[in-house]
C-alpha cells in the first residue's frame, strides 16, 4: 500500500498534473472568499474541463478546488464579516473581532494553519481506514440521524450568549424558516405561498450573507463617519500578525478535537462541513477556561470551528470509496468527474484503478500543503484590500453581497432574500437576540425534520424507533450530559453575576442619564427604553408564532393521509414550544424591567440607517430594471457620500472600476450572467 | 461646410448601421452562439449528459452552445424562464418529463406544455428495483409474493415518480398494494445508504444509484421499471418481460419557446440527432445512467401530453396533488 501511496506521489508531483493542483487550490481560495461563491460552485465551474482532461488531473483540480474552497471562505469571514462559504459561519463571529483588533493576518493564520491539520487529519484518516469506516457509517439510519440532530441542536446552548431563552427563540425562527420547501414526506410544496422560487426552500448562502454581514454594514452607517478610518485596523505590533506560543498553547485541543468530530462528521454521509464546523466550536467551548472570549475574537474559537469544517473534506471521501455514495453535494459532483471516466467510484476502484486511487490520496495530502502555502502568499494581498477605508469599502461590500447572492442560483429573488434577512438580522442585533442560533436551527432543521418524518413512516408512529439501536441510546444519553453541563455552566454564571453584581447597579444610572442629556442637547434625538423596546420585540415573536399557529400553517401545509404521523406534527410542535419560550421571556421581560436602561436614538443615525435600507430597495430594484452595471455604478457612488466619503476623485474611478471588475470576473471567468440591461436582449 | 461634412458622415453612418442590421436579420441561423438552459445544476446527471450533447451537437448546428443553469423549484426554474424567451431559436432549454408532466399537478407553475415548441427527446431516465444482497427476496416473483401475502414493506425513493411504480401495479394487478410505504429521502444517493444499512427494504432508482452497488455483491436488482433493460446491468428483465404491462418512462428532452421558426426547429432538431446517435456519447450517457434514443421533437411533445395526463391520474389516486 505504501508503495502504491509512494507512486501516487510520483504521479502528482509530475509537473503536468501538479499544475492542475496548484489551479484548483488557487481558484478554490479566490472563489470560497467571495461571499456567495462556495465550494460547489468552485467545483462545478471546472466540470467541464475536467471532459477533457485524464481522471487524475481533472480529480486533482476537483479536490484542489473543493479543499481551497473551504478554507477561501473564511478569509472573508475574517476580514469582512462575511462568510464566504456556509461552513464559514463558526468563524465569523471571533474572526472578524480579531480583525477589528487588528489581529486580521493573526486570525487568518490561525484559521489556515487549523484548515490544513483538520485537513491533513481527516485524510490520512480516509487513507488507512476508508472501507472499514464506511461500513460503520450505515448504522446511521433515520432514528440515529433524529438523535444526532438534536444533539447537534444543544450548540445553540454556548451560542446563544447571556440569554439560553432568547438563543433558543430564535433557534426556533432558524427550524421554522427551514420548514419553508417540499414537505419531507409528501414531496409537496409547503409554505411556499406559490412562488417557484421557494419550492426548494430559502438558500442558504443568500439567508447567510444577509444574516451576518448585511447588520454589520447597517451598524456602520449609524455612526457618523467624522474621521475615515480604515475598516480593519493595522496590526499594532508583531505578535498581532503571528501566532505566539501562547495562541499555540490554545489551540492545540481544539483542534484535536476539532479535527476528530470533523472527521467524525464527514464519515457519516448527509451530514456536511457546516455542522462539522458548528461541532468543532462547539468542542472548543466546552474545553475552554476563557468562555467569555467566545464570540468576541477567541483564538480557541476559530481553531475548533476551522480543523472542524476542513477535516470534514477528506472523511467526506469514506463514503464515496468505501460505498460508492458521496457524502454530501461537494462529493457528488465528484461522481460525475469519475463516471465520465469510465471510473465508478466505490470499493471496487480498488482492483479497477489502484494508480487512480492512490493518485488522488497523494493529491489530497499534497493539496492540503499547496493550500498553505498559496494561502500564505494571498494573505497579505487580501487584508491589504480589507484595510481600505470603510466609506470605500461597504458600498463595494453591498454590490459584493447582491452579486454574490445573486450568483449562487443567478436568481434576483435570491439577492431579495439576503436584503431581507440583513434587516431580520439589523432587528435581532437590536434586541440583542444572536443571530448564530438561527442559522445552527435553519441547517440543522431539515436533518432534524427528514429522518423524524422517516422514522415516524417506518414505524408507523411509533416513538420507540428513535431508541431502539445501541447506537441512538448512546446518542441520547451524550445529549443528555450535553444538556445538563449547558444548564448547571448557565446556572453557576448566573450565580456568579447575582452574587457579584445587584441586578440594577444604581451608580450607572446617573451617569447613563447625564451622557443621555448630553448627547440629547447636542443634536436631535429621542429617549427610548430598553425595556419597551425588548418588550415590543419578544411580543413580535410571540405574534409571528401564534399567526404562524393559527392561520399560516394551517392554510400553507397540506395533509395527505398514510405517512406515519400527521405533517402538522413536527412544525407545530416548534409552534407551541416558541409559544412557550417567547412566553416565559414577556414574563422575564416583566419581571427585570427595572434593570433595564434608557438608550438615545439620533434622529441623524436613523435617518442614514432607514436612507441606507431605502438605498439597498433601490439598489435591487436597479438590478432588476436597470441591469447590473448601472444600478451598481449608482449604488456605490450613491452611498459612498452617503457615508461621508467626499474625495470624488477616488469615489468616481471606484464606482466605475468595481462593477467592471466584478462583471469581468463573474462573467468572462465564471460563466455567471449578471442581470443585463432588460432593453438590451 | 463643416457642418455640412458632419451631417454626411452621420447620415453615411445610419445607413451602414441600417444595412448591417437589416444584415444580420437576413443571415443564416444560427449566426451567434445558442444558449441552453439547464433546469437542474451543475455536475449532476442531468447537466453533465445535456453538457455532452451541446458539445457534440455544435458542429452539425454550426454554432457553440452555452450551457447555463438555472436550477431551483424541482427543475420548474428552468423551463418558468425558458418560457419568456424570444422564440428566436438563440434560447433553448431542457425540459425533462420532471418538469413537464409531475411538477405541474404537485405545486403551482407559470407554464404549460403549450408554451413549448419541442426540439428532441434524447434520452431515458432508467428505473429499477433493487434489494439488499442479504434480502429474502431473490426474483421479482418472491418480492410480489411477499407483496400479495400482505407483509408491510418500506421503500425509498427521492420523488413520487418512482414511487408511483406501486399503486400502478396495484391497478394492473388489481390486488391492494398499499402495504409497501414510500419512505421519502432527498436523493437517490441516500436511498441507496438506506438500503445498505437494513433500514428499508427495496428502492426504486436509477443505474448511478443501483449499478455500482451491484457490481460490488451489496444490492441486487430484480427489475427494470423502465420500458427496455438498463444497458449496464443487460441480465435483469423488465417488468414487461416478466408480465406486468407497467413501466415508469421519463425522459431527458430539449425545447424553445413558444412561437419559434419551424426551419430553425428542424435545424436544431437535426444536430441533436446527430449529437445523440455519436457512438462515443452514447457510451458516455450509458456510464452515466441514461438510455440514449432519439425522439422527434413532435413525438416528444406527444409523449409529455400523454405522460403529463397518466401521471395526473395516478398521482390524484393517492392524494399527491396540489389543493386548487
Amino acid at each position: 500500500m505504501l508503495e502504491l501511496l509512494f507512486n501516487g506521489f510520483a504521479e502528482v508531483l509530475a509537473p503536468g498534473n501538479l499544475i492542475y493542483l496548484l489551479g484548483g487550490v488557487t481558484a478554490g481560495i479566490i472563489l470560497g472568499s467571495i461571499p456567495g461563491l462556495t465550494a460547489t460552485m468552485g467545483i462545478a465551474m471546472v466540470i467541464p474541463l475536467t471532459l477533457v482532461l485524464p481522471p487524475i488531473p481533472s480529480l486533482m483540480m476537483l479536490m484542489g478546488a473543493y479543499k481551497g474552497g473551504i478554507f477561501g471562505g473564511s478569509i472573508s469571514a475574517i476580514l469582512l464579516c462575511a462568510p464566504g462559504t456556509s461552513a464559514a459561519a463558526a468563524t465569523v463571529a471571533d474572526g472578524h473581532a480579531l480583525a477589528k483588533m487588528g489581529k486580521a493576518i493573526k486570525a487568518l493564520k490561525i484559521s489556515l494553519t487549523a484548515s490544513v491539520i483538520g485537513d491533513t487529519f481527516s485524510d490520512i484518516v480516509l487513507i488507512f481506514l476508508a472501507i472499514n469506516l464506511a461500513r460503520v457509517a450505515l448504522q446511521f439510519g433515520p432514528g440515529e440521524f433524529t438523535a444526532v440532530a438534536i444533539m447537534a441542536l444543544t450548540i445553540v446552548g454556548p451560542a446563544s450568549g447571556k440569554s439560553l431563552l432568547k438563543g433558543l427563540i430564535t433557534a426556533l425562527g432558524g427550524l421554522l424558516v427551514a420548514l419553508i420547501g417540499l414537505d419531507p414526506g409528501t414531496s409537496l410544496p409547503r409554505l411556499t405561498f406559490d412562488l417557484n422560487e421557494l419550492v426548494d426552500g430559502i438558500s442558504l448562502v443568500p439567508m447567510l450573507i444577509g444574516l451576518l454581514t448585511i447588520p454589520e454594514i447597517m451598524a456602520q452607517y449609524e455612526e457618523r463617519v467624522r474621521t475615515i478610518k480604515a475598516h480593519i485596523p493595522p496590526p499594532s505590533c508583531k505578535d498581532d500578525t503571528r501566532i505566539t506560543r501562547k495562541d499555540w498553547r490554545l489551540m492545540v485541543r481544539p483542534m484535536a478535537t476539532g479535527s476528530i468530530l470533523g472527521t467524525l462528521i464527514g464519515i457519516v454521509p448527509g451530514l456536511g462541513p457546516t455542522l462539522g464546523a458548528f461541532m468543532g466550536y462547539d468542542a472548543a467551548w466546552r474545553q475552554s477556561k476563557h468562555r467569555e472570549e467566545f464570540g468576541r475574537g477567541s483564538v480557541e474559537g476559530i481553531a475548533g470551528a476551522e480543523s472542524g469544517n476542513n477535516a470534514v473534506s477528506g472523511a467526506n471521501l469514506v463514503p464515496l470509496l468505501g460505498l460508492g455514495v458521496p457524502g454530501d453535494v461537494e462529493a457528488a459532483i465528484l461522481v460525475g468527474a469519475f463516471l465520465i471516466h469510465d471510473l465508478t467510484p466505490g470499493p471496487l476502484i480498488f482492483q479497477e484503478a489502484p494508480e487512480v486511487i492512490y493518485g488522488l490520496y497523494a493529491g489530497l495530502l499534497t493539496a492540503n500543503i499547496l493550500l498553505y502555502l498559496i494561502a500564505r502568499g494571498l494573505l497579505p494581498t487580501f487584508t491589504k484590500a480589507a484595510s481600505l477605508r470603510v466609506t470605500i469599502i461597504f458600498p463595494v461590500m453591498l454590490v459584493l453581497c447582491g452579486v454574490g447572492s445573486y450568483a449562487f442560483n443567478q436568481s434576483l429573488f435570491d439577492v431579495g432574500v439576503t436584503f431581507s434577512f440583513g434587516l431580520l438580522g439589523y432587528a435581532l442585533n437590536k434586541l440583542n437576540f444572536p443571530r448564530a442560533t438561527f442559522l445552527i436551527g435553519f441547517i440543522l432543521g431539515p436533518l432534524l425534520e427528514d429522518n423524524f418524518r422517516r422514522a415516524m413512516v417506518i414505524s408507523q408512529g411509533d416513538f420507540a424507533i428513535l431508541f431502539n439501536s445501541p447506537l441512538s441510546i448512546g446518542l441520547w444519553i451524550f445529549t443528555f450530559l450535553s444538556v445538563s453541563t449547558i444548564l448547571y455552566s448557565k446556572w453557576r454564571q448566573r450565580q456568579r453575576v447575582e452574587a457579584l453584581a445587584p441586578p440594577h447597579s444604581q451608580q450607572d444610572e446617573p451617569a447613563q442619564e447625564a451622557t443621555a442629556a448630553a448627547e440629547a442637547q447636542s443634536g436631535g434625538a429621542i429617549r427610548i427604553s430598553n425595556f419597551a423596546l425588548q418588550l415590543c420585540g419578544t411580543l413580535v415573536g410571540l405574534g409571528f408564532f401564534l399567526v404562524c399557529y393559527f392561520i399560516l400553517f394551517p392554510a400553507q401545509i397540506e395533509t395527505p393521509g398514510g405517512f406515519g404521523v400527521s405533517a402538522h406534527l413536527y412544525p407545530n410542535s416548534l409552534l407551541v414550544l416558541g409559544i412557550i419560550l417567547s412566553a416565559l421571556l414577556v414574563i422575564d421581560q416583566l419581571r427585570k424591567r427595572k434593570s433595564f436602561g434608557y438608550s438615545m436614538v439620533k434622529y441623524s443615525a436613523a435617518l442614514r440607517v432607514s436612507s441606507y435600507v431605502l438605498g439597498m430597495g433601490l439598489y435591487m430594484a436597479g438590478l432588476e430594471y436597470l441591469g447590473f452595471m448601472i444600478s451598481s455604478v449608482l449604488a456605490i457612488l450613491g452611498l459612498c457620500l452617503l457615508l461621508g466619503e467626499r474625495n470624488l476623485r477616488v469615489v468616481g474611478p471606484l464606482a466605475l472600476l468595481a462593477p467592471l471588475v466584478v462583471k469581468l470576473l463573474f462573467e468572462y471567468g465564471l460563466g455567471v450572467q449578471l442581470p443585463p440591461m432588460p432593453w438590451v436582449e | 461646410m463643416k457642418r455640412l461634412k458632419l451631417a454626411t458622415i452621420l447620415a453615411g453612418v445610419f445607413a451602414l448601421s441600417l444595412m448591417l442590421l437589416g444584415g444580420t436579420a437576413m443571415a443564416k441561423y444560427p449566426d451567434k452562439p445558442v444558449t441552453l438552459i439547464v433546469n437542474y445544476g451543475a455536475g449532476g446527471t442531468t447537466d453533465l449528459t445535456s453538457r455532452l450533447l451541446a458539445s457534440t451537437a455544435e458542429k452539425p448546428l454550426g454554432a457553440t452552445i452555452t450551457v447555463v443553469n438555472k436550477p431551483g423549484g424541482g427543475g420548474t426554474v428552468g423551463p418558468t424562464y425558458l418560457a419568456t424567451r424570444k422564440p428566436d431559436g438563440y434560447t433553448i432549454g431542457v425540459t425533462s418529463f420532471s418538469p413537464m408532466g409531475v411538477a405541474p399537478h404537485m405545486m403551482k407553475v407559470s407554464y404549460t406544455l403549450k408554451d413549448f415548441s419541442f426540439i428532441a427527446g434524447v434520452c431515458r431516465y432508467l428505473y429499477g428495483v433493487a434489494v439488499a444482497a442479504n434480502s429474502p427476496y431473490k426474483t421479482w416473483g418472491d418480492l410480489m409474493k411477499a407483496i400479495e401475502s400482505g407483509k408491510r414493506l418500506t421503500m425509498a425513493t427521492p420523488s413520487p415518480v418512482q414511487a408511483i411504480l406501486f399503486p400502478r401495479l396495484a391497478k394492473f394487478t388489481g390486488k391492494n398494494m398499499s402495504n409497501v410505504v414510500w419512505v421519502r429521502y432527498k436523493s437517490g444517493k441516500e436511498t441507496t445508504v438506506a438500503l445498505l444499512g437494513g433500514h428499508v427494504d427495496l428502492i426504486v432508482g436509477n443505474p448511478m444509484d443501483i449499478a455500482p452497488q451491484v457490481k460490488t455483491g451489496d444490492l441486487r436488482m430484480l427489475a427494470s421499471c423502465s420500458p427496455v433493460r438498463w444497458p449496464l446491468l443487460p441480465d435483469v428483465p423488465t417488468l414487461h418481460e416478466l408480465g406486468y404491462k407497467v413501466d415508469i418512462d421519463s425522459w431527458l428532452g430539449f425545447a424553445a419557446p413558444a412561437g419559434i421558426k419551424e426551419d430553425r426547429r428542424a435545424k436544431l432538431q437535426a444536430a441533436f440527432k446527430v449529437a445523440v446517435e455519436d457512438k462515443n456519447i452514447q457510451k458516455k450517457m450509458i456510464e452515466l445512467g441514461m438510455a440514449p434514443m432519439f425522439m422527434t421533437g413532435a413525438e416528444y411533445g406527444q409523449f409529455c401530453e400523454k405522460g403529463y395526463k397518466e401521471m395526473g391520474a395516478d398521482l390524484r389516486a393517492i392524494g399527491l396533488v396540489k389543493k386548487k
